[in-house]
C-alpha cells in the first residue's frame, strides 16, 4: 500500500514535469515575467499596497498602465503581446506665405500617436528647412523667440502667444491617465522655437494611449534672404520600444 | 520473503512506468512547438517614413534573451503582427521593396568573428547570415538600406525579426516583433518678395537706411592749377537679389560749354596742373575727402574706384556691387577735379546718373 502511495507521487511528479515543463513560455523568469494577462470580469477597480498595484479596464476601449515602483501592468478589454503602433501625420502641407523683415509668418500641422505594449516612443523630425535656388532659410539651431527682420525657421510644440497666439499644448486622449506623449525639451516652452533636422521633438516615456501634437512653424526673413519661392519636407518619423 | 517480493515486484514495476512516462514525456514535449524566446528592447528606426520613399535605411536594435551566437538572422515585413505572413506574397505591405536592400555598416551584437552576409532575393524578407559567428549574443543592432517604404501613407506595418543559432535558418533562438508606420510628408512652403533699396543724395544717408537722404549738388569750388577741387555724394543700396546688385554712373565729364575736363582713365592720383575729373568710393588722404563703404552689406566698390587716393571716371563703368543678396550699404563717393593753366575758364558742371541693378 505504501509502495502504491509512493507510486501514484512518482507518476503525479512525472506527469506535472511533463505537462507543464515544455510551456512555459509565456509565464517565465529571470526575474519573473507574464507576457499576456487576461482578466475576463469582476476585476478590482484599483487595488495597490506599497509595492504593488492593479488597475483593471474591464469593456474600455484603450489599455490603462498602472505601475508602482518596481511593478506595471497593463489592463483592458482587449490586451496583446503584438507591438501596436497609430502613427498619423494628419497634415500635408504648411502654408506660410509672403515672409517679411517687419512679420513673422506662422502656421501649424498636427500627428497623432497611439503606441501601447510599449516601452514608450520617440518623434524625430527629418527635413531641410524650406529653401529656394539653393539657399535655406536659417534653422534656429538654439532655441529662441521669434525676431522679425532676422532670418529664422523654427518650430515647436505647444500653445504660443507670441509672435501671435497659435499652436496646441499635446493633447492626451482620452486623458491624461491613459496617454502620455509629451514635447521635448526645446521643442516643449511656449514662444521658444528650435529646429535641428534628426532631432526627437516628442517622446512618451512609456506604453501610451493616443497623444495629439501640433507643430507650430514660425519663419522669418532678413533684408538679405534671396527673394523667390521656398518650400522644404519634413518628415515625421516614430520609432517604438517593444 | 513474501514482502521483499512484493518490494521487487513493486520496484520493478515503478522503473517500468518510470521508464514508460520519460519515454511518453520526451515524446510530449518534443510534441510542444518550439518557441523562442522574445527579444527585448527592441526597435526599428526607419530614416524616412514618407510612403513609397526609396533608399530608406532601416536600423533594427535589441537584446538577445539569449547569449547564444546568432549565425542568422531572418525579417520578414508583415502588415500585421502575428499571423499569416508570406513573403513576396500575401502580408507584405503594398509598394514595399526590399529586394535592394543591403546591409549597412557592420552588424554587430550577435557574435563575433567572420562576416556577414544578405540574402535579398525575396521581397519582403531581409536574411543574413554568418557561420563563423561565435562568442556571445548580447544588445544587437543590424541595419539595412537600399529599402523602399510601402506606399500607403499613415499605415502600420510590421517586422517580425527571428535570430538563428545555425546559418541555414533553422534553429531559432529568440523572436521578437517591431512596428513603424509611414506618414505623409509636411511640405512647408512661402515666398519671399524681391527687394530693392537704393537711393542718392549728398547727404542724410546712415550705413543703414536712406530714410534721410537729401541734396543733389556738390559744388567743387573754384578750380585752380595748385588747387583740387573735392566734394562728395552719397549712395545707399540693399537687395535680396539672390545674384546681387551693380552699380553703374553714367553722364559725362565736367563740362563748360564746349569745354571738358579730361576724364581720369585709367584711375591715377590727383595731379595739381593736370586736368583731371575723377571719383572714387573710398576714404581718401590726397586729397582728404571720403569715407569708406559702410554698413551691414558686403557690397564692395569696383576696380578702378576701390583705391584709396586713386580716380578714375568712365561713363558706364561699375562703381560698386555685391555678389548676392546683401543687406543695407552706403557708399561715399568722392569728386576731384584739377585744371591746368591752359584750362578754358567757366562754369563746368555735369549731371551724373547712377543705376542700380539687381540680378533676382
Amino acid at each position: 500500500m505504501l509502495f502504491r502511495k509512493r507510486q501514484a507521487v512518482v507518476i503525479a511528479a512525472i506527469f506535472l514535469v511533463v505537462l507543464f515543463g515544455g510551456s512555459v513560455s509565456a509565464l517565465r523568469s529571470n526575474s519573473y515575467q507574464i507576457e499576456e494577462d487576461f482578466i475576463g470580469g469582476g476585476g478590482a477597480i484599483d487595488a495597490a499596497s506599497n509595492s504593488y498595484r492593479s488597475q483593471d479596464s474591464i469593456g474600455a476601449t484603450a489599455v490603462g498602465p498602472s505601475a508602482s515602483a518596481h511593478n506595471g501592468t497593463q489592463s483592458g478589454a482587449t490586451t496583446t503581446d503584438d507591438p501596436m503602433l497609430e502613427f498619423s501625420v494628419n497634415s500635408s502641407g504648411v502654408a506660410l506665405g509672403q515672409l517679411s523683415t517687419s512679420l513673422t509668418r506662422t502656421g501649424t500641422a498636427t500627428f497623432s500617436v497611439r503606441n501601447y505594449t510599449s516601452y514608450g516612443y520617440v518623434v524625430q523630425v527629418v527635413g531641410a528647412p524650406p529653401a529656394n535656388n539653393g539657399h535655406e532659410l536659417a534653422a534656429m539651431t538654439s532655441t529662441a523667440s521669434s525676431s522679425a527682420g532676422t532670418e529664422q525657421f523654427g518650430i515647436n510644440l505647444m500653445a504660443n502667444t507670441n509672435p501671435q497666439t497659435f499652436g496646441a499644448v499635446p493633447v492626451q486622449v482620452p486623458s491624461g491617465d491613459f496617454s502620455y506623449g509629451q514635447a521635448e525639451s526645446g521643442y516643449n516652452t511656449a514662444n521658444q522655437y528650435r529646429y535641428n533636422s534628426g532631432e526627437i521633438i516628442a517622446r512618451a516615456p512609456k506604453s501610451s494611449g493616443q497623444t495629439d501634437y501640433t507643430i507650430s512653424y514660425i519663419a522669418n526673413i532678413s533684408n538679405q534672404t534671396p527673394s523667390g519661392a521656398y518650400t522644404g519636407k519634413q518628415t515625421i518619423i516614430c520609432t517604438g520600444t517593444y | 520473503m513474501k514482502s521483499k517480493q512484493l518490494i521487487r515486484k513493486s520496484g520493478s514495476r515503478l522503473r517500468a512506468l518510470v521508464a514508460a512516462f520519460v519515454i511518453a514525456g520526451v515524446t510530449i514535449v518534443q510534441a510542444v512547438p518550439v518557441s523562442a524566446a522574445q527579444l527585448t528592447s527592441r526597435s526599428v528606426t526607419v530614416s524616412s517614413s514618407a510612403p513609397s520613399e526609396t533608399g530608406v535605411t532601416y536600423t533594427f536594435n535589441f537584446d538577445t534573451a539569449d547569449t547564444t551566437p546568432v549565425q542568422s538572422v531572418n525579417i520578414d515585413f508583415c502588415t500585421t503582427a502575428s499571423g499569416t505572413c508570406t513573403p513576396a506574397g500575401t502580408g507584405v505591405p503594398s509598394g514595399l521593396t526590399t529586394t535592394g536592400a543591403a546591409i549597412s555598416g557592420t552588424p554587430s551584437g550577435l557574435g563575433t568573428g567572420g562576416s556577414w552576409t544578405g540574402v535579398f532575393t525575396t521581397n519582403g524578407r531581409l536574411r543574413i547570415s554568418n557561420a563563423s559567428s561565435a562568442g556571445t549574443a548580447g544588445t544587437a543592432s543590424v541595419a539595412f538600406s537600399g529599402i523602399t517604404n510601402p506606399s500607403t501613407a499613415n499605415s502600420t506595418y510590421y517586422m517580425r525579426v527571428t535570430t538563428y543559432s545555425d546559418a541555414a535558418y533553422t534553429t531559432p533562438i529568440d523572436t521578437g516583433t517591431v512596428a513603424a508606420s509611414t506618414a505623409n510628408q509636411i511640405t512647408v512652403s512661402a515666398s519671399v518678395d524681391e527687394t530693392l533699396t537704393f537711393c542718392t543724395g549728398t547727404s542724410g544717408i546712415t550705413t543703414s537706411s536712406c530714410s534721410g537722404a537729401t541734396g543733389t549738388s556738390v559744388n567743387l569750388g573754384t578750380l585752380t592749377p595748385s588747387t583740387t577741387g573735392s566734394g562728395t555724394s552719397q549712395m545707399g543700396a540693399a537687395t535680396n537679389a539672390g545674384s546681387g546688385y551693380a552699380i553703374t554712373v553714367d553722364g559725362t565729364t565736367l563740362t563748360s560749354g564746349a569745354n571738358t575736363l579730361t576724364a581720369v582713365d585709367p584711375a591715377a592720383a590727383s595731379a595739381q596742373g593736370t586736368e583731371q575729373f575723377g571719383m572714387n568710393l573710398m576714404a581718401n588722404t590726397t586729397p582728404a575727402v571720403g569715407t569708406a563703404p559702410g554698413g551691414a552689406g558686403s557690397a564692395a566698390p569696383a576696380a578702378g574706384y576701390n583705391t584709396a587716393d586713386s580716380f578714375k571716371f568712365t561713363p558706364g563703368d561699375t562703381v560698386a556691387s555685391s555678389t548676392g543678396a546683401d543687406d543695407f550699404r552706403r557708399f561715399t563717393v568722392s569728386y576731384i577735379a584739377n585744371v591746368g593753366n591752359a584750362t578754358e575758364p567757366g562754369n563746368y558742371s555735369t549731371t551724373l546718373t547712377y543705376v542700380c541693378t539687381a540680378t533676382f
